[in-house]
């Protein structure tokens, strides 16, 4: 099996303070050429620092076990060289805040320009005759003028775009993408994502994107995967997730979406609050959580295993998904 | 509905001085609207859409440049200085609770101490009221004694905003505004927000104001919501025929970007 | 009723920096020097050995001796006992300006951040005035109009201290004032002083103790330099500036410890006390940034 992407078993220990701790525990992961997969996940789930493994930002000092393979190359054993023509040919990365990484003095044309001289070894006049209709093709009206503004004339929307239309330009095979959306209004998030996903399609290209937001996710992502606590718990087709959840972790967050709520008073609960990486023991992390935890839950971390069309790290799962998957929440 | 108004709006409006060559902006421009006693009312709408600007002149943190706001049958008048008693009165009429829950809480000071100074102010409360004041209002937002003496750097992010539900439950206000108090947080924790809040008000029969761009939130809290846009309020109705049956094509826009099961982004609608 | 957040660990994600763990040996260096300064200014003149004014002129210049430690000055005074006494004028004096600005200037600094606006702005361009006065100049100044003596300088040094401390506490007030958790205090119905006081304050109190120990350095050099000028102690009262000074002729004969005595006991104070205070500053901005 030739995935473009393959996470196996993946383990990030960042420094805090000074010592390095596991902030990612297990995750094994794989994306085909052209597919979309999610990770969502609650704060300190481990998802965005998952994803700066695969591109190899993580700060100085952290160390990653387990393997990542990018079209059967290890990442985390490329040197100088091979992770220049990772991060430009391979992997284009957009973040969530685009004005952070905008230098705000320089125009917007010139950053462009300068993403194409140097990641494509374009020539200056080439690549200033390109960007305007790169603008155009992420939807920017009077391209003209806008490469011609700085960073802080445009609204956030706008520079999400430029950044997608920068990341687009280099054709990755990869795009991966931490939040690109969460800092933006509902109406341009939805422009944003169908630009992103259009664009993805018409190219082949495939998106690693990490999200809090499983409708998101389930709207833009063919596979979800979804993160607690540093592991991955639950992977399976987007399509299936709301209507089949395997964990029950899952199960509570879509429950107690009010986005699922139909006009009841009170909406359904996962008790407690989310566990960060940093914050496992022994046993299920969600066990403390859970409302269908037995004692084997704490004993050991059930592992990732197969279930029907997708795979779930709940020593219960088939047991739970034959009685139907409810009450995880529950009404308190 | 024979409930008293609370809060009246009439034609408010506020212009942000331009600078550096930019226009001047009215963000709020001629908005109105009734809140009445025991309602829970949502202000719906997308960044410059004048829906905060609009809560922060109705707890007194901006000034109006136009209009009138009266809380509890009383004018609010955009004086520059109010008498210590004014201020006070209007601490017990109406209380905001922020985004952030990170930075709405003095991190210098312990989570007891800043529940029970917004009591102390305005119930002069002895030393053992203020402890059996205190032991209510934690355990009315579901936490324990023990937070009590803990900083707000020890908490999370869902702690911290009981905390400031707690504080400003403290000054026992019959107007409660909750400008975007839940959209920080994590969806796990959202939900034990927003039921704490429907309890809150099942016991007190506060009166709610929200403003939030969160539709699936409004739908679950708000009785009636008021669409804004570009500071002005484009629909306006029971929160149930405005989510279903959407007038106005903004509102039916909103409600066509929420991402949900089964939905594609589009583009260009706008 | 709602479930309760299990148990009180500090948040893994704060995002609050932590304050820098252990104390580094230039920081210990800087705290063990300092605190042998206080003693000296706090008991200085009850721990010399003899009389610091007792003048014998054929003991002129001796080395060091089981009677005269350091030795003796060109006036045959014991210089061990003139350093302790001279102490007191050199440390406290810098203590008394350095403590007098930091009040002031935090007042100034706070006042300026609650009201905003015009207000603000004048008092920012008050400090950014007083900030250009050259502030010896104006020290010595103010002993041409008010005489000789400590009094003159240290007021005077006083005022060009306030911005010093001023700039840098208004600035951190102004970012606080625009967090949500001071405007919370004001829709609670606290009046501005009680938030100023209560909340305003303890937030910026960092970068206050930083600046008025970056102040104290600045003034210790300031007014040693007014007492080497003899403007501000005057004979035969021992001061360290006074006695750089009083020791000039003699180091040009080839005696120069009371000069380099006093002088060396000067540049430790600065240097320990801008090491701590450059610390401090750095520690303060971790957390207010």
């Amino acid at each position: 099996m030739s995935g473009l992407l393959r996470l196996e078993h993946l383990q990030v220990r960042l420094p805090i303070d000074g010592e390095p701790r596991t902030v990612v525990h297990d995750v094994s992961l794989d994306v085909s050429p052209g597919e979309a997969v999610a990770i969502v996940g609650e704060s300190g789930s481990g998802k965005s620092t998952t994803l700066r493994a695969v591109a190899r930002l993580l700060p100085p000092g952290s160390e990653v076990r387990g393997e990542v393979l990018f079209s059967g190359e290890s990442v985390t054993a490329m040197g100088g060289r091979a992770l220049r023509q990772l991060r430009t040919g391979g992997i284009g990365m957009v973040f969530q805040d685009a004005r952070a990484n905008m230098n705000p003095v320089r125009r917007v044309g010139d950053f462009l320009v300068e993403a194409l001289v140097t990641n494509l070894g374009q020539s200056r006049e080439e690549a200033s005759r390109r960007v305007a209709s790169l603008l155009q093709e992420v939807g920017i009206a009077d391209p003209e003028r806008r490469l011609r503004q700085y960073p802080h004339e445009l609204s956030g929307g706008l520079l999400q775009r430029v950044m997608i239309a920068a990341v687009v330009a280099m054709e990755p095979r990869l795009i991966l993408a931490d939040e690109p959306t969460s800092a933006l209004d509902v109406t341009t998030q939805a422009e944003v994502l169908a630009l992103l996903d259009g664009l993805r399609r018409s190219r082949g290209m495939a998106l690693l994107l990490v999200t809090h937001d499983l409708e998101l996710a389930a709207a833009v992502c063919d596979r979800t995967a979804v993160m607690y606590a540093g592991s991955l718990v639950e992977e399976q087709r987007s399509a299936l997730v709301h209507e089949a959840p395997l964990h029950p972790y899952t199960a509570g967050l879509i429950e107690s979406s009010p986005h699922s709520a139909h006009g009841a008073r009170r909406l359904p609960v996962i008790p407690g609050r989310p566990l960060s990486g940093l914050e496992v023991g022994v046993g299920c992390p969600f066990a403390d959580r859970c409302a269908h935890v037995r004692a084997a839950c704490r004993v050991a971390t059930p592992p990732l295993h197969a279930v029907g069309a997708g795979s779930v790290a709940c020593l219960r799962a088939e047991e739970l998904l034959a009685s139907g998957l409810e009450g995880v929440a529950n009404g308190c | 509905m024979a409930a008293e108004p609370l809060l009246e709006v009439e034609s408010l409006r506020k212009v942000f001085p331009g600078h550096r060559g930019h226009p001047e902006v009215a963000a709020v421009d001629g908005v109105s609207f009734t809140v009445r006693e025991g309602e829970a009312v949502a202000l719906v709408g997308e960044s410059g859409s004048g829906k905060t600007t609009t809560a922060r002149i109705v707890v007194g943190l901006e000034r109006q440049t136009a209009g009138e706001v009266s809380v509890c049958g009383r004018p609010r008048e955009p004086a520059a200085r109010v008498t210590t008693r004014e201020r006070r009165r209007r601490g017990r009429e109406a209380q905001i609770v922020f985004q952030d829950p990170y930075s709405s809480l003095d991190p210098c000071q312990k989570i007891g101490s800043a529940i029970t100074e917004v009591a102390r102010l305005h119930f002069g409360l002895d030393r053992a009221e203020c402890a059996a004041r205190l032991a209510d209002l934690l355990d009315q937002v579901g936490l324990r004694e023990q937070h009590a003496s803990a900083l707000p750097r020890t908490l999370s992010g869902g702690e911290r905003q009981r905390v400031a539900i707690a504080c400003a439950l403290a000054a026992e206000p019959r107007l409660l505004i909750l400008d975007e108090a839940v959209s920080a947080l994590d969806v796990s924790i959202q939900a034990q927000i927003l039921n704490l809040l429907a309890d809150v008000r099942e016991r007190t029969r506060i009166t709610y104001l929200f403003v939030s761009h969160d539709l699936a939130v409004v739908r679950q809290v708000a009785d009636r919501v008021l669409v804004m846009r570009a500071g002005r309020v484009v629909e306006e109705g029971p929160t149930q025929r405005v989510l279903d049956q959407p007038q106005d094509p903004y509102t039916q826009l909103l409600l066509d970007s929420v991402p949900r099961p089964g939905w594609k982004p589009t583009r260009a609608i706008a | 009723m709602s479930v309760i957040e299990t148990p009180l660990p500090p948040h893994p994600l704060s995002p609050v920096i932590r304050r820098i763990r252990g104390v580094d040996l230039v920081t210990w260096f800087a705290v063990v020097v300092l605190g042998l300064l206080a003693l000296i200014a706090i008991f200085g003149p009850m721990l010399a050995p003899q009389d610091p004014n007792a003048t014998n002129l054929s003991a002129a210049f001796q080395g060091p001796s089981s009677e005269h430690l350091l030795g003796t000055d060109a006036s045959g005074r014991d210089l061990l006992s003139r350093l302790l006494a001279g102490g007191r004028s050199a440390l406290l004096a810098p203590l008394v300006v350095a403590l007098a600005a930091t009040a002031l200037g935090t007042t100034v600094a706070v006042v300026a951040a609650w009201f905003g606006g015009f207000t603000d702005r004048a008092l920012a361009r008050c400090f950014d005035i007083v900030f250009g006065f050259p502030g010896l100049l104006l020290a010595i100044l103010a002993v041409a109009v008010f005489g000789l003596g400590l009094l003159a300088p240290v007021l005077a040094l006083t005022i060009v201290y306030v911005p010093y401390v001023g700039r840098i506490v208004r600035s951190g007030a102004l970012r606080e004032v625009s967090l949500p958790y001071i405007e919370a205090a004001k829709v609670q119905g606290f009046s501005g002083r009680y938030i100023c006081l209560r909340h305003l304050l303890p937030n910026v109190r960092k970068l206050v103790i930083a600046q008025a120990v970056l102040c104290f350095s600045y003034a210790v050099v300031d007014v040693a330099a007014i007492n080497f000028l003899g403007l501000g102690v005057q004979p035969p009262q021992a001061d360290w500036g006074a006695m750089v000074a009083s020791g000039e002729a003699s180091l040009i004969r080839g005696n120069p410890e009371e000069s380099l005595y006093a002088g060396l006991l000067i540049v430790l104070a600065v240097l320990s006390v801008s090491l701590l205070g450059d610390r401090l500053l750095r520690n303060a901005d971790a957390v207010v940034l």
